[in-house]
């Protein structure tokens, strides 16, 4: 087997240039950034932790509230401490109601006496799909107008950038709090039978409303870029039609920073929904989410603190992983990183 | 002789230094109890109002209470002899006509207020006047029924709806100060008592704002307020009266968090809390005992409860289900969600502080059977809909909105809960109209120690107006029980505490338009160097002017 040296390279055609080529594997473009984000363990990691979850809040929360015996709304008064009046701490054995106990692993949530272990699988589970679908619907809309705005300049261009500038200059925040005092009730029992918790659909609604701008910047000054790039010419040349070029030419570029956006996007919408939730716009009682079940734990932060820390500690690492992924992810596409 | 002479002139001697010991012993005492700046947390929220004739609530009745001044006043006294109202502005009881109807105050002469300027009748016509005029805004009379409480007082209805310059009722001459009625009201000495009536100086202007100082004719006056931050009151230094007025100042720090000034009274970096965080009550009974030293419970004249939207036509309009639903609800659950020392647990409209009041155990007595004997005493309900639980988005009234619809559920009922704003759940209480609720959280605290003020108060159904909100939550409309509160309102002394003690039970029995669950207790935390905690059960309010600092 040959090796090329630095400094010694063969002349294009000769036997040694054909030794190299076949030294030298060819890799495609997918391949290299598998290769860059494998050497990032951090991003593993995280991307692991992912995985997990979703597999802890979609499958088991579920199979954990088969195994213990009952629901995460299911209120148990025995799970309050009788002598001081707070929720029991974690595995204490409850008494239920016809004469049996049932394991409480991490205590109870508050003086209503739910299982806070539970609470926190299926507010997971709801946390994801506040996040994962607002960051779908959000950068889905944005690559959209975003490709647009850039492909097709002129009016397009200029109704998407001046609608984005005034979405962002809107008051999000009072939005939400106006959307929850009028028609939050409504909108809360969209669950398209059931496949969503009650309230995530209002919050996937006012992420997507408050989320789409940004991508759609990012995207618009990356087509605004490709479009006078030479493939995008010689396809202009060869016939092919606008939806043609952006769907197969100026897309696949745009898929990188696509997902790295999203990757932290999700993170960030975690946050968002613990945020609404803990100030009680977001997901509703008593549907369990990260959010809500901190709200209950202020009151308790001198007395039974650990109310805080498992909720707080869920939202860190979730948020944590999406993002070091993220990073991941941003490193791995640059091919500039050589790593 | 000389020897008698001798021991004379000892025992003169020693009869003198015993004298002057005695009167320096005293003087040190009195200096012992007398000083300091009192560090006061009200914690949470600012006041609404600190304007004697705005302010509605039992925080700044406590806060106002040492600035007043009234024509009767209740002492700073705990337990019974707390709740005997006293003349304070006047020099006896009032002089009350056969029919009822007129009372007649004598006034004491020369009392000066913080302003220096002489306390007559004008002030105390004044104060009805800013209780009542439409330039005051929202004032209390108008956002929480005081008209209703007022309306007996003659001419008071066209004074409020702006159509005459005076109230025809009220009058003074001299030392005298004469009020009219349309009809007996046999509690207005009580009612006369609130801080709505304190002497008010007759240039304190009409606002529709809130006020920075208060002229105080009590032992202390408003000197300063900064909105969010402090309230100061200092010592009334023209008070000639019999009321304590034990520190120099009292600087109360608002709008912190109660964990947070939990640790500062503790610390001693603050002198009182007076509302603990529920799920800090237990630890501090264990570090302090319960009334022994610096951690207080002590009751209220507070009914917390779920009104049930009795109004024809609607889900519970059926007594039945009402009934059932006030056996369904876990009550011990519910109170719990107060933490220890919470409160008591209740079926009753009355408070046990309540002049009338009468222990009835066996209304909805709570077992472990309770679900069953809803279900029993209701009947099918699977015609009722979904049944609209609105409470205030406070974390407790999360919790209990939990439990009540979990409690409704297991009984067959379908509900849903909306948590809303307190002041959006005020605009709805008792909205005929744009209530939009089957059950709704709320509670009541008596303006002043009688049983109509409850009963009367909030559940005769003539008070519901067309339109808007009222004190009858519940929007019960009973003919029979109208008639029966008209009667009990028209007796006095002991017939009439029965007569409403009775009514309780039989308007909770028959026809259960709430279903009350706790009489709250107050839970109070002192610094290490406070004593002489005096909490009166009347106004339920602790007495800032009587805590002395060690």
């Amino acid at each position: 087997m040959s090796t090329v040296q630095e400094g010694s390279l063969p002349e294009a055609g000769s036997p040694a240039a054909f030794q190299a080529e076949d030294a030298v594997k060819a890799r495609g473009y997918w391949e290299q950034v598998w290769l860059r984000l494998k050497r990032d363990r951090l991003a593993l990691a995280g991307g692991g932790f992912i995985v997990l979850l979703f597999f802890v809040a979609f499958a088991g929360a579920p199979i954990a509230a088969m195994l213990l015996g009952h629901g995460p709304n299911d209120q148990f008064y025995t799970a309050v401490d009788p002598d001081t009046y707070l929720p029991v701490g974690p595995m204490t054995r409850v008494q239920t109601p016809d004469g049996g106990t049932t394991l409480f692993i991490l205590g109870a949530d508050s003086t209503i006496g739910r299982d806070l272990f539970l609470r926190l699988l299926y507010g997971a589970r709801t946390s994801l799909e506040v996040a994962v679908f607002a960051t779908l619907f959000s950068v889905g809309t944005g690559v959209l107008l975003g490709s647009l705005a850039g492909y097709f300049r002129g009016g397009i261009d200029t109704v998407v950038s001046r609608l984005s500038e005034i979405f962002m200059a809107f008051p999000a925040l009072l939005f939400i709090i106006a959307i929850s005092a009028t028609a939050g009730e409504q909108l809360n029992g969209v669950t398209f039978g059931g496949f969503l918790a009650p309230g995530v659909f209002t919050l996937v609604l006012v992420f997507s409303l408050f989320g789409w701008y940004y991508p759609a910047r990012i995207v618009r000054g990356q087509v605004l870029s490709l479009r006078e790039k030479e493939f995008v010419e010689a396809a202009r040349m060869t016939g092919a039609s606008d939806w043609r070029i952006v769907r197969s030419h100026l897309l696949p570029h745009l898929v990188g920073p696509v997902i790295v956006y999203s990757t932290l996007i999700v993170a960030s919408l975690v946050i968002g929904e613990a945020g609404l939730s803990f100030l009680g716009l977001g997901i509703q009682e008593p549907t369990s989410s990260w959010g809500n079940i901190l709200a209950q734990a202020p009151q308790y932060y001198l007395t039974v603190p650990s109310l805080m820390i498992w909720p707080g500690l869920a939202i860190l690492f979730a948020t944590l992983a999406f993002n070091l992924l993220g990073d991941g992810l941003r490193d791995a596409f640059d091919p500039r990183k050589t790593g | 002789m000389p020897g008698k002479l001798v021991l004379a002139t000892v025992m003169t001697a020693l009869a003198a230094s015993l004298f002057v010991a005695g009167a320096l012993a005293g003087g040190s005492a009195t200096s012992a109890t007398k000083g300091g700046t009192l560090r006061y947390n009200h914690s949470l929220s600012d006041y609404e109002y600190i304007d004697p004739q705005k302010c509605y609530d039992t925080g700044c009745s406590e806060l106002l209470w040492p600035t007043m001044y009234n024509l009767m006043q209740y002492p700073e006294k705990a337990g019974p002899l707390g709740k005997r109202v006293y003349p304070e502005a006047a020099t006896g009881l009032p002089v009350v006509s056969k029919d009822g109807k007129t009372y007649v105050f004598t006034l004491r002469a020369g009392h000066k207020a913080s302003n220096g300027k002489t306390v007559t009748g004008q002030w105390f016509v004044h104060a009805f006047e800013r209780l009542l005029s439409p330039k005051m805004g929202d004032a209390a009379s108008a956002r929480f029924g005081g008209v209703s409480v007022l309306a007996s007082v003659q001419g008071a209805q066209a004074f409020y709806d702006g159509k005459t310059q005076k109230i025809s009722g009220i009058s003074t001459k001299g030392n005298k100060l004469t009020i009219k009625l349309t009809q007996p009201f046999p509690s207005l000495v009580s009612a006369l008592a609130m801080n709505w009536f304190t002497a008010t100086d007759p240039s304190t202007p009409y606002s529709e704002q809130d006020v920075n100082t208060v002229v105080g004719a009590g032992p202390y006056y408003i000197s300063s307020r900064e909105v969010g931050r402090t309230v100061v009151l200092d010592r009334n230094k023209n008070y000639k009266g019999s009321r304590p007025a034990n520190p120099d100042r009292i600087v109360v720090t608002v709008g912190g968090d109660q964990n947070q000034s939990i640790l500062q009274v503790k610390a001693g970096q603050a002198d009182l809390e007076p509302i603990v965080p529920s799920a800090a009550a237990g630890a501090l009974a264990d570090e302090f005992g319960v009334n022994k030293s610096r951690f207080f419970v002590k009751p209220t004249s507070v009914t917390s409860y779920w009104a049930l939207n009795s109004l024809p036509g609607q889900p519970l309009a059926n007594a039945k289900i009402r009934q059932a639903i006030n056996w369904a609800i876990d009550r011990p659950a519910q109170v719990r969600v107060s933490g220890k020392f919470g409160g008591r647990r209740t079926t009753q409209i009355l408070p046990p502080a309540m002049p009338g009041f009468q222990q009835a155990n066996n209304i909805y007595a709570y077992s472990g059977a309770n679900v069953a004997k809803a279900k029993a005493v209701a009947g099918d309900v699977s015609n009722v809909p979904t049944l609209r639980i609105v409470h205030s988005n406070s974390s407790a009234n999360i919790n209990r909105g939990q439990i009540m619809r979990f409690n409704l559920e297991a009984m067959g009922l379908k509900a849903k809960t909306e948590p809303i704003p307190s002041a959006q759940l005020f605009t709805r209480a008792g909205d005929k109209k744009n209530g939009n609720y089957d059950v709704l959280a709320i509670g009541w605290q008596a303006d002043y120690p009688d049983p109509s003020n409850f009963v009367n108060v909030l559940l005769d159904g003539r008070n519901i107006p067309d339109q808007g909100s009222s004190n009858n939550a519940a929007l019960f409309n009973s003919p029979k029980f109208n008639k029966l509160m008209d009667a009990a309102a028209k007796l006095s002394g002991d017939a009439r505490f029965a007569a409403y003690g009775k009514l309780d039970v039989q308007i909770m029995k028959e026809a259960a338009p709430w279903a009350p669950y706790i009489n709250a207790n107050n839970r109070i935390l002192t610094s290490a160097r406070i004593s002489n905690l005096i909490y009166n059960e009347a106004n339920t309010d602790i007495a800032l002017n009587a805590l002395v600092i060690k």
